[in-house]
């Protein structure tokens, strides 16, 4: 099967520390990779790069089939993007943000899928107030909608799970993993894989920039269910 | 306990300099003029931001409910998007007005009994009366603020944070996003989606912009000699103070999200400038319109010719930054300085022209001012972003 999302030597240097090197990854489309790594191992970075807001050093990044920096507008529509930080902006509504975003990738908004995921991220009544009004965890799911309600090819998340509510949570993943049977792919970094690691494909361990082992879902499932993730960190961390 | 809410914001210093100004001119009786720039830059500035403070706490403090007196709440939060950050705007505004509004009555107390009983007094206890009795109104109203605005913050914050208590105050779109049809639709789609955010960022200066209006309504160009540009000021000022939420870092202000989102780098320019100027031209109609009520029609002509030109100057400041930033990502964006300029050049722009066909002193007390102004803007932006 292709990859829908392609990144081969990514490099990226802050000055004179290298954050990724000669990183590269695929996921296929019905796939659920989780990126995973100890704080600062790159993982936001390498996100960064593959969503299009950082520039890498090196390497190529290809989405749909489309390479990111040479064809950003092609790459980008089969885009979906879920923030670590609160970046949508303020002083629109969720509804405006979401009908933006679904009329900047030349697809028609959906009014009825857009009111099924408020729903489900327990937004039902808050379409139309404005995001900077929202309190974080709110925010947070209003960016889960506004990613979901376009149906990307792609669907990059960057701990979108922080500071969300159990029952939000698993409403979310349920979504995810239903749009995953329909061809999503999905890359996804989390520090705790408990949320949607029955769902897991593969997951890449990242450590100081570097890819350093590929790990099968079904071994995190198998492993210890309390923290499948902690042995495997501390092992690279070492 | 209440003074601490007076230094919460970030205009005391402007109000202080205010006050001050009015004190020392007006015992000192150094220049006629200056006296009459303070009082009208104090009036124009102070007076209009006292307004909206004075409604807003009122608005918050009120134990009424329903949907109107929601939005009203709303509205008077200002350029602020979340409510409960008005205050650090608003409420400061509250103390200047009584602290200006006490001096300025203590000054006429003083002035009638001075030419009653003709008393001779030192000019040293002129500068010192007014300034004592201005930290005792400060205290005082710091008394009555606490217990007012401690109901209206405690409200403010319950209000931001009670997110599933009440009914949603929904959102209207806002005026000319209709326009948007006759673009082209990426274009478009741009437009749309920059005149929702400008018109909610600048809300708190369309209602000045009225009142700015309404001042030359009633006073035509009759300032006096030199002050044909007060009310310019103090749009430079207010300009200043309404682009603290656009001068943001990019991922507090919306613009890193777009970076994930296919954007067409000439719809985003041409959505984005357009809707620019549309709002800024707006801000000046209600000086123009209240020029032709006031059968002034040569000076609104010029007004209104002067208008589009220095809209589409301070919209072509945002050029570079735009290309700049077009080119490593394939996002334009003029926003952080670029927004804020484009705000306050048409004002400056239309106001320095203004002032130089109208007079020369004009100009030149625009510029001091625009200077002081900026100053002002500046140093309120560097606490709002720090904040």
């Amino acid at each position: 099967m292709t990859s829908v999302l392609n990144a081969e030597k990514l490099s990226k240097s802050y000055g004179q520390r290298s954050v990724v090197d000669e990183l590269s990854l695929c996921v296929e489309p019905g796939e659920l990779v989780a990126l995973v790594g100890a704080n600062g191992a790159g993982k936001t970075t390498t996100l960064a790069m593959l969503s299009g807001q950082l520039v890498p050093d090196a390497g190529q990044i290809k989405i749909s089939g489309h390479e990111v920096y040479s064809d950003p507008i092609a790459a980008r529509r089969a885009l979906g993007y879920v923030a670590q930080d609160l970046i949508l902006p303020p002083y629109l509504t969720i509804e405006e943000m979401a009908e933006f975003a679904v009329a900047v990738k030349e697809r028609v908004f959906a009014e009825k899928e857009f009111r099924r995921l408020l729903e489900l991220a327990g937004l039902a009544d808050d379409g139309d107030r404005l995001i900077g009004e929202l309190s974080h965890g709110m925010q947070r799911k209003a960016a889960w909608v506004v990613a979901l309600v376009s149906a990307p090819k792609v669907l990059i998340v960057d701990e979108g799970l922080a500071g969300l509510d159990a029952t939000s949570c698993r409403a979310i993943v349920d979504e995810v993993a239903n749009q995953i049977k329909s061809g999503m792919a999905v890359l996804w970094t989390e520090h705790d894989l408990e949320g949607f690691s029955q769902y897991l494909d593969r997951v890449l361990v990242l450590a100081q920039g570097k890819l350093v082992e590929t790990i099968s879902g079904d071994v995190i499932r198998e492993a210890d269910a309390r923290d499948p993730m902690s042995s495997i960190l501390e092992r690279w961390a070492s | 306990m209440g003074l601490r809410f007076f230094f919460r914001g970030n205009l005391h210093l402007a109000s202080f300099a205010l006050a001050a100004t009015v004190v020392a001119s007006s015992s000192l009786a150094i220049v006629d003029q200056l006296i009459l720039v303070a009082f009208s830059l104090t009036f124009f500035s102070v007076a209009a931001l006292n307004a909206l403070g004075f409604a807003g706490l009122a608005a918050w403090a009120s134990d009424a409910e329903g949907e109107a007196i929601g939005q009203l709440r709303r509205g008077l939060a200002g350029p602020f998007v979340s409510p409960r950050h008005s205050p650090y705007l608003y409420f400061p505004a509250f103390a200047y007005g009584i602290t200006t509004f006490g001096v300025s009555l203590a000054m006429e107390g003083m002035d009638a009994l001075l030419s009653k009983t003709a008393l001779a007094i030192s000019p040293l206890w002129l500068i010192i009366t007014p300034c004592v009795l201005a930290v005792i109104f400060l205290i005082l109203g710091s008394r009555a603020y606490a217990r007012t605005g401690l109901k209206a913050i405690a409200r403010v914050a319950e209000e931001a944070r009670t997110i599933y208590g009440g009914k949603p105050a929904p959102v209207d779109p806002p005026y000319g996003w209709r326009l948007a049809k006759l673009l082209p639709g990426a274009a478009a789609t741009y437009f749309k989606k920059e005149l929702r955010e400008q018109s909610r960022i600048h809300r708190g200066l369309w209602a000045y912009s009225v009142l700015v209006g309404l001042a030359f309504l009633l006073y035509g160009l009759d300032f006096g000699s030199v002050l044909n540009a007060i009310p310019w000021i103090a749009v430079v000022l207010l300009a200043w103070i309404s682009t603290l939420p656009t001068r943001r870092k990019p991922r507090h202000s919306g613009e890193q999200i777009l970076l994930t989102l296919p954007q067409k780098p000439w719809a985003r320019l041409v959505g984005r400038w357009l809707a620019l100027l549309f709002v800024a031209a707006h801000l000046g109609l209600a000086t123009v319109f209240a020029l032709f009520i006031r059968h002034e029609p040569m000076q609104a002509w010029i007004l209104l010719a002067i208008l589009p030109v220095s809209t589409l100057w301070a919209v072509a400041l945002t050029m570079r930054r735009s290309f700049g930033r077009l080119g490593g990502s394939g996002l334009g964006s003029g926003g952080g300085f670029g927004a804020a300029a484009s705000w306050l050049t048409p004002m400056v722009a239309t106001g320095g022209i203004a002032a130089t066909i109208w007079q020369l002193p004009g100009l030149i007390t625009l510029g001091i001012l625009s200077l002081v102004a900026v100053g002002i803007g500046m140093r309120t932006s560097q606490i709002g972003e720090s904040r």
